[in-house]
This record gives C-alpha cells, sequence and structure tokens, in this order.
C-alpha cells in the first residue's frame, strides 16, 4: 500500500478515535445543558423531559454519536442547544477569526525564533569550534548564546502571565487593550522562545555533524555549507515541530482569546464546556483532531520528501 | 632544486585531558613523497591525522608543531557518518568534474546518482576518497582507505592515488595496516609502534554435525521511490543465494566490493526482509542468542553514549575485564565511553561483546577485521577458535583479504553480482 494511502488512514482512524473518546468522556461527566434548568420554577420537569428528549439527551452515548455523525455527514453537526443554530453555522465565523490570529502569531514567531537561532549560532566561530575568547558568564555556563538561558525562561512562562504583562504594558503606554494585536502579540510572546530553543539545537547539533565538519575541511563555501550541508540536517525536527506548532498554536490561542477578549473560537468553547453544549463541544474537539492529524501528515510528507532514508522501501 | 616541504611535524602529541594519546611525532614530507603510517590499533593514528587536517575535537589538546603548506584532502576512516545523507554522492563532490572523478574510483552511473545508505562500504569508501580528491588537495591524509576494498579495487585505488601524486606533485600521507598498500605506493613508512610478526598458532577446527544456518534461494531488490507513489527496482543485491553453514564451521564468504555479503549478513541476522527464499537458523529464529551481526562500521554497532563496561553487561555477565584483555585491550578500560577508543578498538568491543552475548549460535563478521593490524588480528582469531571450541558457534566471515580468509576459515566461498560462485 502506498505510504499516502496508509498516513490517510492512520490519520482518519485517529480523529474517529478521539471523537469517539470525547464523545464517551462527555457522557460520563455528571449533568447536562438542561441539569442548570431545574432550578428554574418557571419550567415543570415534564417539559425538560421533554426537552432532553427532542435534542437527543436520552438516548445512550453510541447512539448519539451515529446521530452526531451523521448530522456531519448531511447537515451542520447538530444543533447548538444554547445559541438554537447549526453548530457548523456557529463555528464557521470563530474559525475565521481564531485563524486570524493564528496564523499571522504562528508566522511571526516562526521567523522570528529561525532568526535569533541562525543569528545565535552564526556569532559563534563557526562548525566544531568551542565558545572562544574571553571567559564570560556564557562561556563559564558552556551556554552558546545569552539568548538560550532567556528562551528557556520565557518558555516556562503561562501564557496567562504574558498576556496579564501585555494588558500591563498596553494600559501603562496608553495602547488599545482590544484589537488584533494583543492575541497575535501573546501567541507570538508563547510560541517564539520554542522554536528559538528547538531551532537552535538543531542548527547546533547539524553543525558538529562529522560530514559537515568534513565539507568545511575540504574548503566547500560557507553559504553551500549551510544550504546544501547544514540546514537540511536540521530541518528535519523543525518540520516535525512545524506540524506540532500549528496544534500547539490553536490550543494556545483558545485560551489567549478569552483572555484578551477575541471573538474567537476560545470564548465560544469555554462557554459551551461550562453550559454543557454538546454539540458545539464535541465538533470543536474534533475540528482540533482534524488540524491535529492534517498538520502532522503535512509534516510528515515533507520529511518524506527531505530525507531519503525514509523512501527507502524495506 | 630544494621545494618546501608539505608537512612538517616537530615533536607534534596529542592528548584528550591529559592523556597522552599520539606521543611527539616528528616527520617531514616533500612534494610528490608518500608516507606510511603504520602501527597497531589504538597507537594514534587516526588521530594525528585528524590532528593535521584541523578536525580533531574540542576536547583534545595538540602540542608541537604543525605546519601544512597548501589544501588538505582527508579520506577519514568512519565511512557513513562522513557522507551527507540528504544528497546523492554526485551532489556532494563540490566540482564540476565529479562524474569523471567517481568514474575514476569505479563508481558508475547508477552509484553516483545514489545515496551514502545504498552504497556498500567499500563504495562509501572510494567516494569518500573521490570526493578529497576532487578538491585538488596538495597533501592527502588518507586514514585506512583500502580497509573495506577488495585486493582489485584497492589496486586500483591505490594506483589512482599514486598517479595524481605523482602528476601533481601533492604528498601523501596515508595510515594502513597492510604492508601491501606501503609496498604498492613505495612509501617511506613512519612506524608508530615497533613491527612485530605473529604467527597464528592455532586453527579452525573441524565443523561438528547439524546444521546452524540454511539458507535457500534468496532474492533480495533494494527499491527506490521518486515521491509519494511510484517506486522503482533499483539494484537486485541477491539472486536465488544458498549456502549451509555448519555448527562449529568457520566459513569465509569473500567477493568484489558491492556483490551483496552485508545484504546477506543483515538478511541472517533478521535486520532485513527479503523478497522470497528462506533462511533456517538452528537454535531459535534468528533471535539474538542464536545470531549476532558485527557491522562493517563498529562504531554502528556501538552505542556511543556508553562505556565499555555498559555495552557488555547488556548482553552478557561474564568478566569484561578478563574479555577485553583477551581482545588485547587493558582490562582497565571498561569505565572507558566507546567514543574514547579507536575504531580498531571498538571493533574488538563489539566483536567480544557479540560473542560473549552468543550461547552457541551464529557470529557474522562483516568486515570486522579489517581495521585490525596482524597481531591483534591473530588474537582476536585465537579467541574466536577457542570459543568455537568451547561452545560450538559458528562464524560467517566476511572480507577483502585473501589471507585472512585462507588463515582462518575451513571453507572459502565467493560472491559476485548478488550470487554465490561456485
Amino acid at each position: 500500500m502506498s505510504y499516502l494511502l496508509r498516513r490517510l488512514l492512520a490519520n482518519l482512524w485517529q480523529v474517529v478515535a478521539v471523537s469517539l473518546l470525547s464523545f464517551y468522556l462527555f457522557s460520563i461527566v455528571p449533568g447536562d445543558f438542561y441539569s442548570a434548568e431545574r432550578f428554574n420554577p418557571q419550567h415543570s420537569a415534564n417539559y425538560l423531559d421533554q426537552l432532553q428528549r427532542e435534542s437527543g439527551l436520552k438516548l445512550s452515548w453510541p447512539s448519539r454519536y451515529l446521530v452526531w455523525m451523521q448530522s456531519c455527514v448531511s447537515s451542520d453537526c447538530g444543533t447548538s442547544l444554547a445559541h438554537e443554530v447549526g453548530v457548523r453555522q456557529l463555528l464557521g465565523p470563530r474559525l475565521a477569526k481564531t485563524m486570524m490570529i493564528t496564523i499571522p502569531g504562528l508566522l511571526l514567531a516562526w521567523i522570528l525564533g529561525l532568526t535569533f537561532a541562525l543569528l545565535s549560532i552564526r556569532r559563534q566561530n563557526g562548525p566544531g569550534s568551542a565558545p572562544r575568547g574571553r571567559p564570560n558568564l556564557c562561556r563559564l555556563a558552556r551556554i552558546r548564546s545569552p539568548l538560550t538561558p532567556l528562551a528557556a525562561t520565557a518558555a516556562m512562562v503561562p501564557d496567562v502571565i504574558s498576556i496579564a504583562i501585555l494588558l500591563w504594558g498596553s494600559v501603562r503606554l496608553g495602547l488599545p487593550i482590544s484589537g488584533i494585536w494583543l492575541p497575535v502579540t501573546g501567541m507570538v510572546f508563547a510560541l517564539t522562545p520554542i522554536v528559538f530553543l528547538h531551532a537552535a539545537n538543531s542548527l547546533e547539533y547539524a553543525r558538529e555533524l562529522p560530514f559537515v565538519l568534513l565539507a568545511k575541511q575540504r574548503g566547500v563555501m560557507p553559504t553551500s555549507i549551510w544550504l546544501r550541508y547544514i540546514l537540511p540536517a536540521a530541518a528535519g525536527p523543525l518540520v516535525s515541530l512545524a506540524g506540532l506548532s500549528f496544534t500547539a498554536a490553536i490550543g494556545s490561542s483558545l485560551l489567549i482569546e478569552v483572555l484578551a477578549g477575541w471573538p474567537g473560537l476560545g470564548p465560544l468553547f469555554l462557554e459551551s464546556v461550562q453550559t454543557r453544549d454538546y454539540p458545539v463541544v464535541q465538533t470543536t474537539v474534533v475540528l482540533l483532531a482534524v488540524v491535529l492529524s492534517c498538520s502532522n501528515l503535512l509534516a510528515d510528507l515533507a520529511l518524506y520528501r527531505l530525507d531519503p532514508r525514509i523512501r527507502v522501501r524495506h | 632544486m630544494n621545494a618546501s616541504p608539505l608537512l612538517i611535524l616537530s615533536g607534534t602529541s596529542v592528548a584528550y585531558s591529559k592523556r597522552l594519546v599520539v606521543p611527539p611525532v616528528s616527520l617531514t614530507m616533500l612534494p610528490g613523497e608518500c608516507v606510511g603510517l603504520a602501527g597497531e590499533s589504538g597507537c594514534g593514528k587516526t588521530t594525528l591525522l585528524r590532528s593535521i587536517a584541523g578536525l580533531l575535537t574540542t576536547t583534545a589538546t595538540c602540542s608541537g608543531r604543525v605546519e601544512v603548506n597548501g589544501k588538505v584532502g582527508f579520506v577519514p576512516q568512519e565511512l557513513l557518518p562522513n557522507l551527507s545523507p540528504y544528497l546523492e554522492i554526485c551532489h556532494q563532490m563540490d566540482s564540476p568534474d565529479a562524474g569523471r572523478i567517481l568514474s575514476s574510483v569505479q563508481l558508475d552511473g547508477l552509484r553516483q546518482n545514489a545515496y551514502p545508505h545504498q552504497l556498500s562500504g567499500g563504495e562509501r569508501q572510494r567516494a569518500l576518497i573521490a570526493q578529497a580528491l576532487a578538491g585538488k588537495p596538495n597533501l592527502i591524509l588518507a586514514d585506512e582507505p583500502t580497509a573495506n576494498l577488495d585486493p582489485s579495487t584497492e589496486h586500483c585505488v591505490l594506483d589512482l592515488l599514486s598517479r595524481y601524486v605523482r602528476e601533481t606533485g601533492a604528498g601523501l600521507l596515508i595510515a594502513s595496516h597492510r604492508e601491501r598498500v606501503f609496498n604498492q605506493l613505495g612509501c617511506r613508512v613512519h612506524r608508530m609502534t615497533p613491527l612485530e610478526y605473529v604467527a597464528l598458532s592455532v586453527k579452525s577446527h573441524q565443523a561438528q554435525s547439524g546444521i546452524q544456518a540454511e539458507v535457500c534461494s534468496l532474492t533480495k531488490t533494494y527499491y527506490s521511490r521518486d515521491w509519494l507513489l511510484r517506486s522503482k527496482p533499483r539494484l537486485q543485491a541477491l539472486h536465488q543465494v544458498s549456502l549451509s553453514i555448519a555448527k562449529g564451521e568457520m566459513l569465509a564468504l569473500t567477493g568484489l566490493s558491492g556483490a551483496g555479503k552485508s545484504t546477506l549478513a543483515r538478511c541472517l541476522a533478521g535486520r532485513e526482509t527479503w523478497d522470497s527464499g528462506t533462511i533456517r537458523i538452528a537454535d531459535g529464529k534468528g533471535t539474538p542468542r542464536s545470531v549476532q551481526l558485527v557491522s562493517q562500521e563498529p562504531s554502528q554497532s556501538l552505542n556511543l553514549r556508553m562505556t565499555v563496561d555498559e555495552c557488555f553487561k547488556e548482553t552478557s555477565k561474564l568478566n569484561v575485564a578478563e574479555l577485553l584483555e583477551q581482545m588485547r585491550l587493558p582490562g582497565s578500560w571498561i569505565r572507558r565511553k566507546t567514543t574514547e577508543l579507536s575504531e580498531g578498538q571498538r571493533a574488538r568491543v563489539a566483536i567480544a561483546r557479540s560473542a560473549a552475548a552468543l550461547d552457541g549460535g551464529l557470529l557474522i563478521l562483516d568486515e570486522s577485521l579489517t581495521g585490525l593490524d596482524t597481531v591483534t588480528r591473530s588474537h582476536v582469531l585465537t579467541y574466536l577458535f577457542n570459543l568455537q571450541q568451547k561452545t560450538g558457534m559458528s562464524c560467517l566471515l566476511i572480507t577483502h583479504d585473501a589471507d585472512v580468509a585462507k588463515q582462518a576459515a575451513s571453507r572459502i566461498i565467493r560472491m559476485a553480482n548478488g550470487s554465490l560462485l561456485a
């Protein structure tokens, strides 16, 4: 069977498994969308039972899953219990808003992370050389660049703290706290250190590989060494990271949107979890699983293209 | 006419964190001169060559005078790590004349457009020699450049090197364990340790009754894929190969480089799948206890993050220090990292570890003795013969060296183009 077909089937299986698991987990959580309404004296128990039956909440979870799957194929992925509109109709504009911050945030994070990594590596003495020169703190600690501990610290700062710092800074500087710049900057703050650390490590590892050192010894032009020897060797781990980072970016964006008040998927997802609006939660989870599978598939295909050793048929 | 020397070494020594690995060496090379570097495995030949090429690791300290006039071309001993896995061989040459140079080391069009992992050990070695020559160096430093080559290819490669030296006036500093290499090149030999001759006193004993391994009509084709869907046969590595190895037998498998010897070894060890045919191994179905393969590059057999002791402890509970001494290595080296050993020393560790892991069974040595000097090789073979006598272990010895095959094996089989010759 061809590599592409096998990967597509594996991805399909992953998405189905995630959707089944999330459906099951949601079904074992006590209570449902109408639980809070039971304390409302205006609604009788019979009326609530009827509403539960109409929305399919009385069905077993496998039956509910099948109904939901059917609605995904034929119509709107179910109807939101809270908003009383089709889930697809509800999620569409929200997803577009999320992508408006995720894609620029991710691109900026990668551009900055890679640039800083290249600069920090280029500043050193070249392949195969240890940091030399007058002793300073970095050399004593055997750290290649002062950016490394800075990025490692920044990577550990939770999104909540970085958004809080951004909000505080905006208020102090008199900048508007609404608008796209705040969530995008939050995402850049969250992702750049991770990209930088991975890229710097990969490049440093690739620079020390025996075939790179030998090419340098042969007198190959530095540009050629970087483009033909170091970058392909460093690209493998970075391509894998690129696939994962897209999912991580969407995950971060959900939280950042809530904190920054951006009307994307994040606030809707949080609200749906709180109100047990299961069609919305379920569809969002599956959507994220599809995004994860697609980004991993693209990363795998890129790796397949990049590394000839993977293309060998055993 | 007084030509200025290409290389001057004066009291050059190398130490790794205060441990002296290369004792002071003084040597001068003039243009057009070939100098051989001889000495037992682990005496510091590779480290000395790397120090001249400027390829020492940062933990090494080189003292004394090293003066090189002109461009240096280096042929390393380790093959696979020194070739980029992302580029075809012809694209790693960095020369417009790549095709001609690769043809001169007998690498045809198919091999020129192959990736390093698709080539045999000998082909990789020739690619590295071609790579060094493509840069038109004034001084060639060659570290065991013919260790993985069969005699006829070795002759051609040495002829090419000697012609290059004659025509360009370059210098050649070559490290080797084979005296015939120095003789063919007409080298002045610099010995780092005194020359010793040891005749092998113990002979491989007669095979016992019973079959240890049997291969029937084995066929293996390597495929390559252009992109996602298309795959095409690239090379038929094995074609209807049938052979049997008796219990306690030492069988030698010889043949030209790229003949399919290593592929057969990998199939026997269960590391490679095959298209058709059968392999039957006595005492298990290719479990680690019944078949052990020591690969062509010893550094590929060992985990380079481990100490020697840790490598042995993975597979056996024998006394490691005693095993090392039988392999002509100091018993106190058990705490050394495998990265601190030379290729020849790693080969001995890998052989001893694999042999110790076997309980009878089949030991496959894929060109594992090539990096060893005559004396050390005799010690290793004696150790293996004794082990055969004790445990009834069978051994498949893959080698290019006809002398080693005659000396060690009770039966010799030749291989060419993926088939066994009668």
